[in-house]
């Protein structure tokens, strides 16, 4: 057995899943031996190709074209050759590298520096082959004017000094407060010169304001002699006294520290460009990232020697200062680029060897198009298609949380239609089990709970919009901007009775529709992403004036237009609105959009609408949609967890979350025919069963990953499989009965409310936070398999699957085919009928042998994860 | 008189009431027993011109000879009365039968609906030897009414088949059980489906199938069964009962396009079944003022058979010529001469639109009826009006077609900078201490400093709520001080309905008078057409009378208090039934009459209220 980390994210974030898979795995001494072949292949293959003579079948030089702006600006350059296996492999360290005309530029190793204007051609010479690129040193007219945001940033971000785990934490580190990445120059500037601690409640610094900067000696300044080790520094040595920054740092202090020069034409860095955007390593390979700022004034520079990288898995690749990546082990990951104010990040991939020959994959849509490209890209085969059997199982699980009942999955298995598949897709997408389900899902998103008559209504809402199919921007709207005495007000009154303080109302709302956790950003900037406390309050301020009537149980959710009453006023002088400040600035606070933009006072009337267009109509709305719908059909978002999104966790098929976001807008925001262009692709489609090339990958989507099915959904396939129904009573104290009798377990409307041990050791969520499953095996799973009610009840009770067999007196090969088809949705091997047919005959007591048979079905993984 | 006069008046009146209070011989206030109780009627009602059996679950119920009615129209007959344990005959859904501990009754009865009996919902009483107990509604209908057939019919096999119009009385006998009904409807109709229970209708007690359950599905089959039904879409319009706190009556529209077989389908959302949650299906085409909750209006003919209720807090009173008459014939003889005719000078007025703004407001003379709907997401509806310096005008608001929380509708008076100057938002704090409680009120007064140009807008509390059930009324006039409600509680929010008295025994009741609008003066309550041997007494009480009543309204933090609710006035009386007072086979409708005193004058006289009273002998109590 080897253990097999999954993550499910079904319609949330953080369900990572540790599951022991069974089947499809080669036992691990094999596959040890496997990957030592592979790497000794992998690494013969690369001292080859980097040897002057090895054969390549192309070679390039990136980039192409470079224009240096004035002599001393250089630019970098990467050689790469293609070998005969398809991989493209960095060889600029065995490459020879000159330039044509030695009196415009001059070249130091990869770099190339400007001398004089004028044009040359840069060559790189490598196994006999050349490539070349033209460079144009033109003349600097005027020098890009020094600004304390690009020039002192830059360095204040390369140097580290300003991430997250430095001086751009929450409270900075050592009583110096910066901001993350420099995303914020005035208030650098500001902590630089004037010193201070910073106070999460207080925009007033905290004492003693002590200036990092020396006018006067500029190297007894902190901001040098600190990061210099002049004088101690936890941090360490992070810009040298010999290095061009102190350099820089110096001589802007001794120039007075301007924060821009007079009346200088800002310019700015508008976009990082990072070559390669992904790249595929063999073990031990290396590659050269090369890093270019886009400026505001239209001119590109090479900025690779400017910016910080940091790997997201070390384990996998890592990254020096200089921007070069050594593959570490076999996996894939991303490296993050970050500049003042921005970052990019390239998807790196180490694999064991390239595949020379690379199937052809057939396409089923644009979905498929993405993911093959990018397997092929990383040399990765996908695996073979799944069979019908499988398919059934994995569509009808995944569309409507139900198992397909045997006679469907004969019928299935035996229609010679080419068709099937996506007419099968079809049926269950117009199917009541298919409301029934998402309605369960949508009602874990909005966390469909409470009073049970407001309970009633929030479900009855959310079922309704399931089942006519509502545009999901409607939805949003409907859900963010609800006023009245209806369903999705209801919300809004969760657990208190009263509108929750709208700082946690904009959280989850964020979370839920834009896939943003701002949750950091209430009390301070947000230490690992651009969101500022400011854009936090401001977008929480859309909801100041959320609050109620109560009419003893018919609560009316409104916006008040005097405003929010904060907490109880003068009640000697009548009512007092009380406006919400600023938790820092004590401002009053506005309805803010995050690009500055505020609500005008005419339209404050209704402000949630207002927030609701603008969160459905941006951009992140639909890719947060499409991700988390992704997600449930793959066990693992386009960006994982699917309510993460943030500069550092990027998606790792940013072509496809953009298409299928597209695609999504384009249709309305149509859930059903996302839903279909996902079960529809091949990609949903592959098996489970991985291949030599990616057994290793869990990330690209070269195979279906297994995926615990949740709690509800598997008490409902054991109710499934065993024919006995499951009766839930009352648990707390909303419910008084019991629920209809052979009710679904996702179609309670509150499952947390019925007594259910089953559901509560397979971790069934209360609906109080996001996200709740954690989907995590235990103990108590294992022991309820073998002991539990759910299980040896479901097994002992008349009148289920097995007396029902037994009624109609059977072969044991029957009985056999037919809980396999019910449990598994596929028929037993030949080994597995034989063994089995055997068992039962020996077997004194036949229904016993037989309710042993199912046990064993039901509780094997195969039974509980959809493959 | 003068006002000294008046002012002497008072004090000796007062003065005299404290001594009486005083010197009379307060008779013993015995511990109360507990009443008779009806906790189920089923089946819940039927159809004019039809005999019903009917069996009343009650406690206390033993030697039950009569059922009372609200009517002549409605006859009954009681044929049998056993003793049963009514927690016994609840069975759980796993079929096992309750404990046998709750001792109690099973009536019954035969009930006869004449020809002519008004649809809607009566009022039934049981009287016994312990004595009457409180109402509990009998709901006719003009549609044919069907008993559910034995047996469980829990799925769409095993429903049972009924055609519309129906009234199907059935009842939820275990937790968990699910009720199918199946129908086949025509193309193209368009019907109404009702559930009812005895809860919402009356004030009952205990309230048993507060949250019935409807769903209707059509019958489709799936993949995964081809049986299987789908739930199918309903306009929901249910019926919301403030007269019973969270009671909600579902009520669903849908017209069929397509003919078919469908399932009309009754649970409760608790969960909860058993021998008492009794329904009435209603199935009927859609009548025209299906939209209309309060069109079908137990509540109020409900009460009018046995109390006459005046809440002029409620956005359920109509407001026309004679709820105005009404309000005059309650002030004094003085305000009353001065108002004359109001009602003739009452102008009637209904919007049109656009007037959004108050530059596009028509101008309102009072007294006034401005109606119209919010007929838009948002919209407003101004009028402008020219007040005097120093006038005092009272906003009445009704809201004909739906009540809150469905339609909440905002007032505003604005002054001509646009400043709000009063509103119907009352607020106060409550909830765990820190909150902020409010409430749209249906009444205002508001006296305006400074006269001059003001707007009244009114829209609703939502920017989204409007249609034809977003209708109101607001009725503006000057104030006319009167007396509002008056009546007997005997706590929190509840009202006085009836007695069992036993000789030699008093029940302490509260009397609560409304002083509408600065009315001013004093009042003598009373019950006339007592029983023999029976006698209402002024006593003198330690328990904070107001707080016991209203807790709710007075806690801190209600600032203008004065604009929505009237000064109380309240009284402790006891009703006593002397040693040797004759025991009733019959409840006697006792009679609260009031009267008001003005400056020592006669002001203003009225029933205000029906008590059914007995006399029982506590002696006469039966066992198990």
């Amino acid at each position: 057995m080897r253990a097999k980390k999954n993550s499910n994210s079904l319609l949330y974030g953080h369900q990572n899943t540790v599951r022991y898979v069974v089947w499809a795995h080669m036992p691990s001494q094999a596959l040890r031996g496997i990957a030592v072949v592979t790497l000794c292949v992998s690494l013969v293959s690369t001292a080859a190709l980097a040897a002057p003579n090895a054969k390549v079948s192309m070679v390039r030089i990136v980039p192409e074209e470079a224009t240096l702006w004035g002599e001393g600006a250089s630019q970098r350059f990467v050689v790469l050759a293609q070998g005969p296996d398809g991989l493209e492999r960095d060889i600029t360290g065995a490459s020879e590298i000159s330039v044509q005309d030695g009196t415009v530029a001059r070249v130091d190793g990869s770099v190339v520096t400007a001398m004089a204007t004028g044009q040359t051609i840069v060559h790189a010479r490598v196994t006999g082959q050349q490539a070349t690129a033209r460079v144009t040193s033109a003349p600097h007219e005027k020098l890009r004017p020094f600004t304390f945001s690009e020039d002192i940033g830059r360095i204040l971000t390369k140097r580290g000094c300003n991430s997250s785990d430095c001086h751009g934490g929450v409270k900075g580190r050592g009583g110096f407060k910066l901001s993350l990445d420099a995303i914020d120059p005035i208030d650098d500037y500001r902590w630089i010169i004037e010193g201070g601690g910073f106070q999460v409640l207080s925009p007033i610094a905290l004492e003693p304001h002590l200036s990092r900067i020396d006018v006067q000696s500029p190297e007894e300044s902190l901001l040098l002699s600190k990061p210099s080790r002049a004088v101690p520094h936890e941090g360490g040595r992070r810009l040298p006294d010999d290095s061009n920054d102190y350099a820089i740092v110096a001589d802007w202090i001794r120039r007075g520290a301007p924060i821009t020069e007079e009346n200088a034409e800002s310019v700015r860095v508008t976009s990082l460009e990072v070559f390669p955007r992904e790249a595929v390593l063999e073990q031990d390979g290396e590659h050269q990232l090369l890093v270019t700022a886009q400026l505001s004034n239209g001119r590109r520079e090479d900025i690779t020697h400017q910016v910080r990288y940091e790997s997201l898995r070390e384990d996998i690749v890592r990254v020096d200062a200089d921007g070069r990546v050594r593959a570490r082990k076999l996996g894939a990951t991303a490296i993050l680029v970050r500049s003042v104010g921005h970052v990019a990040s390239v998807d790196f991939r180490v694999i064991v060897e390239p595949t020379a020959d690379y199937p052809e994959v057939e396409r089923n849509n644009f979905i498929d198009e993405y993911v093959f490209a990018k397997l092929k890209r990383f040399h990765i085969r996908p695996s073979n298609l799944t069979d019908d059997g499988a398919f059934l199982r994995r569509v009808c699980l995944d569309i409507t949380g139900a198992l397909p009942p045997p006679d469907r999955v004969r019928e299935f298995l035996s229609n010679p239609d080419p068709q099937k598949r996506s007419r099968l897709i079809d049926v269950l997408l117009n199917s009541p089990e298919y409301d029934e389900y998402w309605t369960f899902l949508f009602s874990d998103l909005f966390r469909v709970r409470g009073h049970y008559g407001w309970l009633h209504m929030f479900w009855e809402w959310v079922r309704s919009r399931v089942a006519a199919n509502t545009p999901y921007d409607q939805i949003a709207r409907e859900l963010i901007a609800a006023q009245g005495f209806n369903g999705p007000t209801r919300h809004h009154l969760l657990d208190l009775n009263k509108p929750r303080p709208i700082e946690r109302t904009v959280t989850e709302s964020f979370r839920v529709f834009m896939g943003r956790r701002l949750d950091c950003a209430q009390c301070h900037n947000h230490p690992f992403d651009r969101w500022s406390q400011d854009q936090f309050w401001g977008l929480a301020a859309f909801f100041g004036r959320l609050t109620n009537t109560r009419w003893y149980a018919g609560n009316v959710v409104f916006d008040d237009v005097n405003g929010h009453e904060s907490n109880l006023g003068s009640l000697g002088e009548g009512l007092i609105f009380r406006p919400r400040l600023h938790p820092r600035t004590k401002e009053p606070i506005l309805p803010t959009f995050p690009d500055g933009q505020v609500l005008p006072p005419k339209d404050r009337v209704d402000p949630r609408r207002h927030l609701a267009e603008w969160m459905t109509s941006h951009p992140y709305f639909a890719e947060t949609t499409v991700n988390r719908i992704w997600g449930h059909f793959f066990g693992r978002g386009i960006v994982e967890p699917v309510d993460d999104f943030r500069v550092d966790n990027p998606p790792t098929h940013p072509e496809l979350l953009a298409h299928l976001a597209e695609d999504f807008r384009q249709s309305s925001y149509n859930l059903k025919a996302l839903i279909r262009r996902i079960a529809n692709s091949r990609t949903y489609q592959l098996s489970s069963v991985p291949n030599e090339s990616n057994r290793h990958d869990t990330t690209d989507y070269s195979h279906a990953q297994p995926r615990p099915l949740l709690a509800e959904v598997l008490l409902d396939a054991i109710v499934s499989a065993t024919g006995v129904q499951e009766l839930f009573e009352p648990r707390g104290a909303l419910m008084l009965g019991a629920a209809p009798r052979g009710s679904r377990a996702v179609n309670l409307k509150y499952p947390a409310e019925y007594a259910s041990k089953f559901l509560e050791v397979y971790d069934r969520p209360l609906r109080k936070s996001l996200p709740e499953r954690r989907g995590e095996s235990n103990l108590s799973q294992a022991l309820h398999i073998l002991v539990g009610d759910t299980y040896t009840e479901k097994l002992a009770k008349e009148g289920g699957r097995i007396d029902s067999f037994l009624e109609n007196d059977g072969t044991n090969g029957v009985l056999i085919d037919e809980l396999y088809l019910a449990a598994l949705t596929r028929l037993p091997t030949p080994e597995e009928r034989a063994g089995l047919e055997s068992f039962i005959t020996e077997h004194e007591d036949r229904r016993e042998a037989i309710a042993d048979l199912l046990w064993a079905l039901i509780s094997s993984r195969e039974f509980a994860e959809n493959h | 008189m003068e006002a000294g006069d008046a002012l002497a008046v008072r004090f000796t009146r007062i003065a005299i009431a404290i001594l009486a209070s005083v010197f009379i011989v307060r008779p013993a206030a015995a511990e109360v027993q507990p009443a008779a109780e009806i906790v189920s009627v089923f089946p819940l009602g039927g159809q004019p011109g039809t005999t019903i059996d009917v069996v009343i679950r009650g406690e206390r119920l033993q030697s039950t000879h009569a059922v009372w009615t609200d009517c002549d129209a409605i006859s009954a007959q009681v044929t049998r009365v056993e003793w049963i344990y009514l927690d016994e005959e609840a069975v759980g859904q796993y079929g096992k039968k309750g404990q046998s501990t709750r001792p109690g009754q099973r009536v019954h009865a035969r009930l006869t609906i004449a020809a002519d009996a008004a649809t809607g919902a009566h009022a039934i009483r049981v009287v016994s030897s312990r004595g009457v107990t409180g109402p509990y509604p009998f709901l006719v209908h003009s549609e044919p009414t069907l008993r559910e057939k034995s047996g469980v019919k829990n799925s769409p096999e095993n429903a049972q088949s009924v055609r519309y119009p129906i009234v199907v009385n059935g009842r939820l006998d275990r937790p968990g059980e699910t009720d199918f009904y199946e129908l086949s409807i025509d193309p193209d109709s368009e019907l109404q489906f009702e559930v009812l229970t005895g809860s919402g209708v009356l004030h009952t007690k205990p309230v048993i199938n507060k949250q019935p359950d409807f769903v209707l599905f059509s019958h489709t089959g799936s993949f995964f069964n081809p049986k299987r039904t789908r739930r199918i879409e309903t306009t929901n319009r249910s019926l919301y009962y403030r007269f019973a706190p969270q009671t909600f009556l579902p009520r669903h529209a849908r017209r069929f396009s397509e003919a078919g077989r469908y399932f009309a389908v009754v649970s409760t959302l608790q969960g909860d079944g058993g021998p008492d949650h009794c329904y009435q299906l209603r199935i009927r085409r859609r009548p025209n003022d299906s939209d209309a909750p309060l069109g079908w209006s137990p509540t109020r003919r409900a009460h009018s058979a046995s109390i006459t209720v005046r809440d002029e807090h409620s956005f359920e009173r109509r407001l026309d010529r004679a709820w105005l008459d009404s309000t005059v014939a309650r002030a004094p003889q003085k305000i009353r001469e001065s108002a004359g005719d109001l009602s003739s000078r009452l102008s009637l007025v209904t919007e049109s639109e656009p007037n959004d703004h108050r530059d596009q407001a028509s101008e309102l003379q009072l007294p006034v009826i401005v109606s119209g709907t919010i007929d838009a997401p948002g919209d407003i509806d101004s009028w402008r009006l020219q007040i005097d310096d120093g006038a005092k005008l009272t906003f009445e608001i009704e809201t004909p077609a739906m009540i809150p929380p469905h339609f909440s509708p905002r007032l505003s008076i604005t002054n001509a900078d646009g400043e709000e100057v009063t509103h119907n938002i009352y607020r106060k704090i409550g909830g765990d201490g820190d909150d902020w409680l409010k409430f749209v009120r249906p009444k205002v007064n508001y006296t305006f400093q400074e006269g001059g140009k003001f707007t009244i807008t009114i829209r609703d509390l939502t920017s989204r709520g409007h249609g034809p059930i977003f209708q109101y009324r607001v009725l503006v006039r000057e104030q006319i001080p009167h007396l509002g409600e008056v009546c007997f509680r005997t706590g929190y929010e509840q009202r006085f309905d009836h007695a069992n008295l036993v000789p030699g025994e008093s029940h302490t009741l509260y009397g609560v008078t409304e002083f509408e609008e600065g009315f001013e003066g004093e009042i003598t309550l009373d019950i006339d057409n007592l029983p023999p041997g029976v006698q209402l007494r002024p006593i003198t009480t330690t328990v904070n009378v107001e707080s016991k009543i209203f807790p709710s309204y007075h806690r801190r933090g209600a600032p203008q208090y004065d604009w929505f609710f009237p000064k109380r006035i309240f009284v402790t009386v006891a009703l006593n039934a002397a040693k040797d007072a004759p025991t009733t086979e019959a409840l006697q409708l006792g009679r609260l009459v009031a009267h008001s005193i003005v400056n020592g004058e006669p002001a203003a006289y009225f029933v205000s209220q029906e008590i059914p009273l007995m006399v029982i002998d506590r002696a006469r109590e039966e066992k198990f």
